[in-house]
């Protein structure tokens, strides 16, 4: 099989991997090729609106396990193949050098046992490393169960290491993942954790250490394969935040490839809006300071389909608001929806030559079409106030439209309606507008 | 604090000769003038009107003191944004700085953050329109191997190959390279590891290789074999990656 066949082969494989950012890693082109860049770099969007940054394929689709989500799993009847060392490192080197790519994501199945896929691995980035001297970014997966002596000479060799959890509990993954130890996958996050920090300190006392994983971890898990709650999902994610210290977490939505008793039928449309909701909560822990405990609770275990977290958060907390936007600090702005971090930067400069009016926000480009109804400006001293099919209309998530009436079908087991603070019932009675607004449009939209 | 001071609108129109030296130089003669010009223009872009015409006489002195007074009496990021704006030839980029300035000599160190001020929020959205245009192009560039030399052809609508280039040239460093674009028909040029900006009418290009055509067909299977069927989202694709970016990119020949 030539590189070409092998390529089509192995990047159908590793699609399914939703991590592709190269953010994190700051790295000068020292006489050899390439340098990273902190922000990241995307290089071409593929028809799925996603960013392509990475060379992104598997080392090998053998596999010895059977994970029942997994197209590589051992029982599926796939044509299967490896690249060599020499072919990968020499097709990233010509990919790179024609600016298509950022650098490699690498991932693998396991052939023959976890070690030596792991040493596979590792001889590629060295040929990359050491004979091309390239200094692009590569994130390398680790492979679960592997020693720890080789998830940290990967650790050097790569810019990010990742460990993916698969499955957001143990039970799931004992029942999908018979061979995967929930152990196996967490010691070597453990063991990236752990060699992170002491990097740090060697890098500290010796200024030319190697760096380990200098972009940190991150991991990913499939929603949707299994039976737990957007609040369970979040709280593993916060988790896993503090605990190992991760850059990102990865939340893919389960699409069915195989038939399987144990899985969604053949025919589950991926809970796309689901995982979108996902990534606004898990924005929300990064970035807007909330706490998993905020966002959802065991009472409320699901995401409102129909507004998003950080709105549904303020529908469900109004004591907070209105928020002075002349007044408020950085978090507290922070939490009103419809601002974001470059809002709330730009209103805190621009409080200090005026004071600022509903116009003012609006000519420093902050979107007001959301924030409007919990914030109060020097001219607008009550916030504004207007009939509950307006507010109604504004604070459903545009985006919901895009997703189709299917996606919010897969949302039946949560609560139709937005729950709100009862005493101010009569001024937001968004609650059962919300949804008869949304599912009206949608159905004008769509038949 | 307002800033109520408004240039009395003056009719002249002022001729310089393209280069940044010749625009701080004009930009001296106007504020010599106290009117703000109807116009100060390029000998290139030049159309004549029934204006009174002014032309101006490119000043080392001049110029120096003017982009000095910017940094003394603004800021250097005000400086910074001025010239990137100029360099990127944004439309109305001379107005556009006059404007900025005449705000900028009377608000000082603060200019750039009042947002309110419309001149101001102009001068940025076209910094911020021609950096972001920067940006993508350091991952929308495709070069292609001719004989080890690595060739790219853009078509940008500012002009941004003086931002890209130290990006590409640390990169490459050990490479010989060229990013040509089309429409300012200007090249940067890498090569024994001195990189130049020069000009250049028009690029004929050699038959590419059979390893060449090699990559690029691997490339573009990569491309279509990433995409996940059940996710296609054409729209979510154009808004991350406008249409005006596609026109030479490797895996965007077959799609419209
Ligand atoms: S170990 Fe990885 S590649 Fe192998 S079947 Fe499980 S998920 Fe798939």
């Amino acid at each position: 099989m030539n590189v070409a066949e092998k390529l089509t082969i192995l990047a159908d494989s590793a699609k399914y991997d939703v991590a592709c950012t190269s953010s994190g890693s700051n790295r000068k082109n020292l006489n050899g090729i390439g340098n990273t860049v902190p922000a990241g770099c995307c290089h071409a969007f593929s028809a799925d609106g996603r960013c392509i940054s990475l060379l992104k394929v598997l080392y090998t689709n053998h596999c010895i396990y059977d994970c029942k989500y997994c197209v590589n799993r051992s029982s599926n009847d796939v044509q299967r193949t490896a690249f060599t060392p020499k072919e990968l490192s020499e097709l990233t080197i010509e990919f790179y050098r024609r600016n298509y790519i950022e650098g490699l994501f690498l991932s693998s199945g396991v052939m023959k046992n976890a070690d030596y896929t792991m040493e596979q691995i590792i001889k590629t980035l060295e040929i990359l490393r050491y004979e091309y001297k390239f200094h692009g970014y590569i994130h390398a997966k680790t492979i679960p169960g592997a020693s720890s002596d080789l998830v940290y000479r990967l650790g050097i060799l790569a810019d990010r290491l990742s460990v993916n959890v698969e499955l957001p509990s143990e039970a799931s993954l004992n029942r999908l993942a018979p061979n995967k130890d929930r152990k196996a996958i967490f010691k070597p996050m453990g063991y990236i954790a752990t060699g992170t920090k002491q990097n740090k300190q060697e890098l500290a006392l010796y200024k030319h250490a190697p760096k380990f994983a200098n972009a940190g971890q991150s991991t990913q898990m499939i929603i949707g394969a299994s039976p737990e709650s957007d609040y369970q999902i979040v709280k593993l994610s916060e988790g896993m935040y503090n605990k190992y210290s991760l850059k990102r977490v990865f939340y893919s939505a389960y699409i069915p490839t195989l038939e399987d008793k144990m899985l969604p039928a053949i025919d589950t449309k991926p809970p796309l809006l689901r995982e979108h909701r996902l990534y606004q909560a898990d924005f929300m822990l990064r970035q807007y300071h909330f706490k998993a405990d905020e966002i959802l609770s065991e009472e409320n275990p699901d995401f409102n389909p129909f507004v998003d977290p950080k709105c549904n958060w303020a529908l469900n907390n109004l004591h907070f608001f209105p928020v002075d936007v002349n007044r408020a600090s950085f978090e507290e702005l922070l939490r009103v929806p419809g601002i974001g971090p470059t809002s709330a930067k730009r209103i805190i400069i621009a409080r200090r030559h005026s004071k600022l009016t509903m116009l003012n926000l609006k000519k420093i480009g902050a979107v007001l079409k959301r924030a409007r109804f919990f914030i109060i400006t020097a001219d607008e001293l009550r916030g504004i106030i207007t009939t509950p099919e307006i507010t109604a209309k504004t604070l459903i998530d545009p985006s919901i439209y895009s997703f189709g009436v299917e996606q919010l079908s897969l949302f039946d087991n949560a609560p139709k309606s937005i729950d709100i603070n009862p005493h101010l019932k009569s001024e937001f009675t968004v609650a059962q507008i919300a949804s008869d607004v949304v599912e009206a449009s949608l159905r004008k939209h769509l038949f | 604090m307002s800033y109520s001071k408004v240039a009395k609108q003056g009719d002249s129109l002022y001729i310089y000769d393209g280069s940044l030296q010749g625009f701080y130089t004009a930009i001296y003669d106007v504020f010599y003038s106290k009117k703000r010009p109807f116009l100060i223009v390029s000998e290139d872009n030049y159309q004549p009107t029934l204006n009174k015409e002014i032309t101006v006489y490119t000043d080392i002195e001049k110029a120096q003191k003017v982009r000095q007074s910017i940094k003394e009496k603004i800021s250097t990021y005000s400086l910074k944004l001025v010239e990137t704006v100029f360099i990127g030839e944004y439309p109305n980029k001379e107005m556009i700085i006059y404007d900025y300035l005449f705000f900028g000599y009377q608000a000082g160190a603060n200019t750039h953050n009042v947002l309110t001020e419309p001149v101001v929020s102009v001068a940025l959205t076209a910094e911020k329109r021609i950096l972001y245009d920067a940006h993508m192009y350091t991952g929308f560039v495709r070069f292609s191997d001719y004989d080890g030399v690595l060739i790219a052809k853009i078509d940008c609508k500012y002009f941004i190959l003086p931002f890209i280039a130290p990006h590409f040239t640390d990169r490459f460093s050990e490479e010989n390279f060229m990013i040509y674009d089309e429409n300012f028909k200007a090249a940067l040029v890498y090569k024994d590891k001195e990189f130049d900006i020069i000009s250049v009418e028009s690029l004929e290009l050699p038959k590419e290789s059979e390893n060449e055509l090699g990559y690029r067909q691997m490339w573009k299977n990569f491309y279509e074999t990433i995409a996940i069927k059940e996710r296609t989202n054409l729209k979510l694709r154009t808004n991350l990656m406008r249409k005006r970016f596609w026109k030479h990119m490797t895996e965007m020949q077959d799609e419209n």
